[in-house]
């Protein structure tokens, strides 16, 4: 709901990119980075004479797909041509899936930043060829010509379409987390929007509290990032009220995000607004997945990110907005739960993965795949602080020169000579030291200015250099002045 | 059946075709004659016969997720009429307003 009186209603659409080795309907590499134009062939060049031969593993990944919603794939989906001309598409169509998709109906569940939680209707999901790639700007003729090149020219998409049951930029947020998370287990799409490999349009409109009839809508397209998803849709949602509220008519339209100008701006208008003609694919037969054929996909099926979520919160004594955290990227879930088995020691764990870790990890290129850290090392600095063998805030010190170096806490505590202090006899000298030196604040202390307590551990903890063990200090401070 | 004008002029759009007048007339009669060619078959009663998209049983061909070359982007490229630094060059494209 909207403070005035409208409510947004936005529906989206994730394109995933499958990870396949091979191009949904011919034999060449979907590998990122090749020389431009290098991964071709007759057939996702759109020769005339060829035909397109269906990737098997794209159907796995789709039957995986379907389960993960909550929908069962079996039965018979058809491909189906949709026609429009672009230079990127050289066949002049498009390889998708229209009347029959092959992932109907499903549902996904969103958990709120508030712990609220929400179904969300998935209407579709289909497979197609994605399309080729056109750089408009930053090349040598850009004022006048775009540069195409079609290596992605055919590699499987699953298009995922939501119902328009989202209402706020949160809640989209959060969907799209999920559905990169889902797809992310399921090992099907490496779910990166920077990257690319998920992508991510949204339908917006607004209506009045209380009215069942949509608004007109705007499409926002290639949006690529989280962040840019939220932004653009809160500024769509704001810039239609404000024109509904100013006697305006919203204008049926595609937009693209801006970033520079944080602001929506108008790619094509309904009067071109496209006519796609579909029909079924004649080169393609359709599509029939059996019973048997799920039931072998889901044997091998992963836990998925919310069951995941749950038995961390459940096992590990998390709670909820760690445990989101963690579950949200696949390797770091991974990583985690490693460290908590290895450390003995899940909740601590978990506090040197959400804080110092993370905070580390993000001036790294490659995320935790990349840490220097390894789960071993880091549940080995766990347990080195749970025996008492250095401080906590000395472990802080270990962790920074862990991740600078790679090696491994035991190595880093002797090199550094960090080992905490817990012999009653040195720290005893070191104290009688401070105690001597500092015979005005013992005499404060013993006429009843007990609270001038901290400084003498101040005091010790800088004469050791962090190094003296807190509860013995302060045991032996006591038995001292209290004497 | 009858196709008026206006339907020939958009179809033409759409396939990026370019017509003139007489040849939109002549295409609006060719494409009605057509059509009531085709409206033959809507005489037969298909009431208990379900929809199809294909008429062959069998399966679609698949085949296992592997890769194989491709023909390079010399080869590739080799046709087009603008090419520039391994990419198909075409006129600017994007306008945004």
């Amino acid at each position: 709901m909207h403070a005035m009186g409208y409510e947004a209603v936005i529906g989206l659409e994730v394109h995933a990119q499958l990870l396949t080795d091979s191009k949904l309907f011919c034999t060449c590499s979907t590998e990122f980075g090749a020389e431009p134009n290098n991964q071709t062939c007759p057939v996702c060049l759109g020769m005339p004479g060829v035909l397109p031969v269906l990737n098997d593993r794209a159907v796995d990944f789709a039957i995986k797909f379907g389960l993960a919603v909550d929908h069962n794939p079996a039965g018979t989906s058809v491909f189906a041509r949709k026609n429009y001309f672009y230079p990127d598409l050289p066949k002049g169509y498009q390889i998708t899936q229209f009347k029959h998709p092959v992932v109907g109906k499903g549902r996904i569940t969103i958990e709120l930043e508030s712990g609220e939680t929400r179904d969300i209707g998935i209407t579709r999901a289909h497979l197609e060829e994605d399309a080729g790639q056109s750089h408009h700007e930053g090349w040598p003729q850009s004022d006048r010509k775009s540069y195409v090149n079609l290596n992605r020219a055919g590699v499987p998409l699953l298009e995922i379409v939501s119902e328009p049951e989202i209402h706020t930029p949160d809640e989209a947020y959060a969907y799209l987390r999920e559905m990169k998370a889902i797809l992310q287990y399921l090992e099907i799409c490496d779910g990166n929007m920077e990257e690319g490999s998920m992508r991510c349009d949204a339908n917006v409109s607004v209506r009045p509290v209380g009215q069942k009839e949509f608004g007109t809508r705007t499409e926002i397209k290639n949006l690529n990032s989280f962040n840019n998803v939220r932004r653009s849709l809160q500024y769509e949602i704001d810039r239609q009220i404000t024109t509904l509220t100013h006697g305006g008519e919203i204008e049926q339209c595609t937009l693209l995000w801006d970033e520079g100008s944080q602001s929506t701006k108008v790619m094509r208008g309904k009067e071109d607004s496209h006519d796609y003609r579909y029909f079924p694919e004649p080169d393609l037969l359709p599509l029939t997945i059996t019973e048997e054929r799920v039931e072998a996909a889901r044997a091998t099926l992963p836990e998925l990110p919310h069951e995941k979520y749950a038995r961390f919160m459940e096992t590990y004594g998390l709670n909820r907005p760690d445990a989101l955290r963690l579950i949200s990227e696949k390797p770091l879930a991974e990583y985690y739960e490693k460290t908590a088995e290895l450390s003995g020691n899940p909740r601590a764990a978990c506090s040197w993965v959400m804080s110092e870790l993370l905070r580390d990890l993000k001036d790294l290129e490659g995320g935790v795949a990349a840490c220097p850290v390894s789960p071993e090392n880091l549940a080995g600095l766990v347990r080195l602080i749970d025996a008492k063998t250095i401080s906590g805030k000395i472990g802080k010190q270990v962790f920074s020169a862990m991740f600078a170096s790679g090696k491994d806490p035991e190595t880093i505590i002797e090199e550094q000579g960090l080992k905490q202090i817990t012999d009653e006899g040195e720290l005893g000298r070191i104290i009688d030291e401070i105690l001597a030196a500092n015979q005005s604040q013992v005499a404060d202390y013993r006429g009843g200015k007990t609270k001038i307590l901290g400084f003498f551990v101040g005091q010790a903890m800088k004469a050791t250099r962090g190094k003296g063990n807190p509860a013995t200090v302060n045991q032996l401070l006591r038995q001292r002045l209290d004497a | 059946m009858n196709i008026d004008r206006q339907t020939v002029e958009h179809y033409a759009k759409l396939a990026n075709l370019a017509f003139s007048k007489e040849e939109t007339e002549r295409m609006t009669h060719d494409f009605g004659n057509i059509l009531n060619y085709v409206a033959k078959i809507s005489e037969l009663d298909l009431s208990d016969v379900e929809a199809t998209t294909h008429v062959f049983e069998n399966r679609p061909l698949v085949r296992p997720d592997e890769t194989a070359e491709g023909i390079g982007a010399k080869a590739a490229l080799a046709n087009a009429p603008d090419t520039e630094a391994g990419h198909f060059l075409v006129p600017k494209m994007i306008k945004v307003r």
